[in-house]
């Protein structure tokens, strides 16, 4: 199994903070405002922002250290999730179209997302995480060069 | 290329009419707005119970008015015609769009004919082709005369068979010899329709008359819903009102009654006539009473067969075969019924038909893991934790919520007896469900990409499930195995994949 980009924990560290901030923000901003006269004041001042960054510290990892691909002859595996684990093949001549996308996030920290559909109602999007572009473009290239063998 | 160019031009000069729609689609079309309206009518069903008989008048001129010139627009705007290599939809009245449809994109063509197109002798064609991701039909031409319509399905079949017109005539004249793949009596449509019960209503109306009766008056678990309804000095209905326990009985005859007739009568309207044929490409399929329907499914288009049962319909013998296919069937359910009552060896014949072979009876099914009860039994303990706290408070509630779950983990034992696999050569058989059981055949080279995924229960039982991606069907679970153990659920994928 190949690990994806050390630099996509920084997008998923992004993401969670999209997530979060707003929410220990507005946690912060209920304590101050609405809880000041009662006994609980103070305690999501606390306890808010401590999840947010503790969350920020430790998750990205984890949930980067769960992700991993690799590309056989004619395969794609992907896997991801620990709580939620699932292990995803795909036969290349199976592939309807495919994507590599880029987004902000993935620009900054210089990774992409490899995206196979495929005509499966289940699973009819695989997606492949954190891959360097230079890698996502490569798999592409390969599938494509594989379906276009298979039409012929 | 120049030549190309020339043999372009004079296709474009020899170019069909453009053909309209049967000016009689300003009133079958009428009808069908009418039916998405019930706001209005029961609006001016109130006015006119008020007595605003001027409003009613206006209301309805108004909406039917309206309703007519925006139909006048679009028949006058809307144009279709059939071309070398397509059929070309022309349509709107400020966004003008002209649509080609490839013969060869075009997965289905279905016939419909509601109770006003038949007096008429009109029908609407739908074209189906495989990018109707949203359940919206591509092209539909809704009110031509039934000749053409079947001229033009004939035209589409046999473009995308051989590109040559004859083979359609030929096709449609050996159709009609041949004795039907599948066909029902109409006394098969009945017996569907009895095994149709509809246990919801019966489930809803016993719920309703026991909460909402008292006070609608018709609760017919009482003796004065049976007082009122039958004359007195009907002997039967004087023994239901003499004795209380009569009277429950009644009511649920009564309830029973209903639910037989749902039943019956939705699957005799659906039902009616139902008829399988074999066609060159594939199936063709008529059936209805009111609405007519007559769709064809091409064979290569189908990715599974699915074989459902119940434990009662099981014990007669009976089963109903659906086929998964890419396009989509009229209900938007995904699976095309091409038999909804048919006996084993009716539904070996359909799946034989298909090129595939029988499933044999004696095939040994491997069975899956028990932790597929204990999961469940791990998922309900919320409200196991519910019932034991309720018995505390109300013994009678807690004991028929803690009962409730007994029973569902009950028919989880007996779903899990039933739950089984098989890989044979090239298909993947899976058997699973008690209440509602299904048999799928799968041809492995129909499964898209394969999934194994674990949970963090599963994972204390060493168990993981098998999720197939296969292409069609309308539902949101795909096709899988659940609870393997771990090691075989590699396995099994591995050889599922084994010819990439």
């Amino acid at each position: 199994m190949l690990p994806v980009e050390p630099g996509y924990k920084n997008v998923i560290r992004l993401q969670i903070a999209i997530f979060w901030v707003p929410i220990a923000f507005g946690a912060v901003m209920v304590d101050q405002l609405v809880l000041r006269d009662t006994p609980v004041f103070g305690g999501l001042s606390i306890a808010a922002p401590l999840i947010a960054i503790i969350a920020l510290v430790t998750v990205p990892a984890r949930i980067h250290a769960r992700l991993g691909y690799r590309v056989f002859d004619r395969l794609l595996q992907s896997v991801r999730g620990f709580l939620f684990h699932t292990d995803t093949l795909v036969p290349f001549v199976r592939v309807q179209h495919i994507d590599v996308t880029r987004g902000p996030f993935d620009k900054m920290f210089g990774t992409a997302s490899l995206i196979v559909h495929t005509a499966g109602t289940h699973n009819s999007i695989v997606t492949v995480n954190g891959l360097a572009p230079e890698t996502a473009e490569h798999i592409r290239d390969m599938m494509r060069a594989h379906i276009r063998s298979d039409l012929d | 290329m120049s030549e190309a160019s020339v043999a372009v031009e004079e296709t474009v000069v020899a170019e069909p009419a453009l053909e309209r729609l049967h000016p009689l689609y300003l009133l079958t079309g009428l009808a069908a707005t009418a039916k998405g309206s019930l706001g209005v009518f029961a609006a001016s069903a109130y006015f006119g119970a008020s007595g605003n008989w001027w409003l009613v008048a206006a209301m309805l001129g108004g909406y039917f008015g309206l309703s007519l010139v925006g139909l006048w627009v679009r028949w006058i705007r809307f144009g279709f015609r059939v071309t070398s290599d397509g059929i070309g939809i022309e349509s709107g009245l400020l966004t003008r769009t002209q649509r080609l449809i490839p013969f060869d994109r075009i997965q289905d063509v279905s016939i419909e004919q509601g109770p006003l197109a038949r007096a008429f002798g009109l029908a609407r064609v739908k074209l189906e082709t495989g990018a109707s991701a949203g359940g919206v039909e591509d092209g539909v031409l809704d009110a031509i005369a039934l000749p053409r319509a079947n001229a033009l399905r004939d035209l589409v079949r046999a473009n995308r068979a051989s590109g040559t017109h004859d083979v359609a005539v030929a096709l449609s004249l050996k159709e009609e010899a041949a004795p039907a793949v599948f066909a029902m009596t109409s006394r098969r449509v009945l017996t569907a329709g009895i095994f149709n019960f509809s246990l919801a209503l019966f489930a809803v109306l016993g719920g309703l008359s026991q909460t909402m009766g008292e006070v609608l008056g018709i609760d017919p678990f009482e003796r004065r819903f049976w007082r009122d309804m039958l004359d007195a000095g009907d002997p039967i209905g004087d023994f239901i009102v003499a004795h209380q326990m009569m009277a429950g009985i009644a009511g649920l005859t009564a309830l029973v009654v209903l639910g037989l007739v749902t039943g019956v009568t939705q699957t005799v309207l659906r039902e009616h006539g139902f008829r399988l044929d074999r066609t060159e490409t594939g199936f063709r399929r008529r059936r209805g009473l009111l609405t007519l329907t007559d769709v064809v499914l091409p064979l290569r288009r189908v990715q599974a067969a699915i074989v459902s049962t119940g434990p009662l319909r099981s014990a007669f013998g009976w089963r109903s075969l659906k086929l998964q296919s890419l396009a989509r069937d009229e209900t938007g359910k995904g699976d095309h019924v091409v038999a909804p009552l048919a006996t084993g060896a009716e539904v070996q014949a359909v799946i034989a038909e298909l090129g595939w072979p029988p499933v044999d009876p004696a095939t040994r099914w491997l069975s899956v893991d028990r932790a597929y009860i204990w999961q469940f039994v791990i998922a309900l303990l919320p409200l196991w934790l519910a019932g034991a706290a309720l018995i505390v408070v109300s013994p009678a509630m807690g004991g028929a919520l803690t009962g409730a779950l007994g029973l569902l983990v009950a028919g989880r034992y007996l779903s899990w007896q039933r739950y089984g696999y098989a890989l044979e050569t090239d298909r993947l058989l899976v058997r699973s469900g008690f209440w509602r059981q299904t048999m799928i055949v799968l041809p492995v080279r129909n499964i898209q990409s394969v999934d194994v995924s674990e949970n963090f229960v599963g994972r204390r039982f060493g168990i993981a499930s098998l999720t197939l991606g296969v292409a069609g069907g309308g539902g949101f679970g795909g096709h899988g195995i659940a609870a393997l153990p771990w090691p075989t659920a590699y396995a099994l994928r591995d050889e599922l994949l084994s010819t990439y």
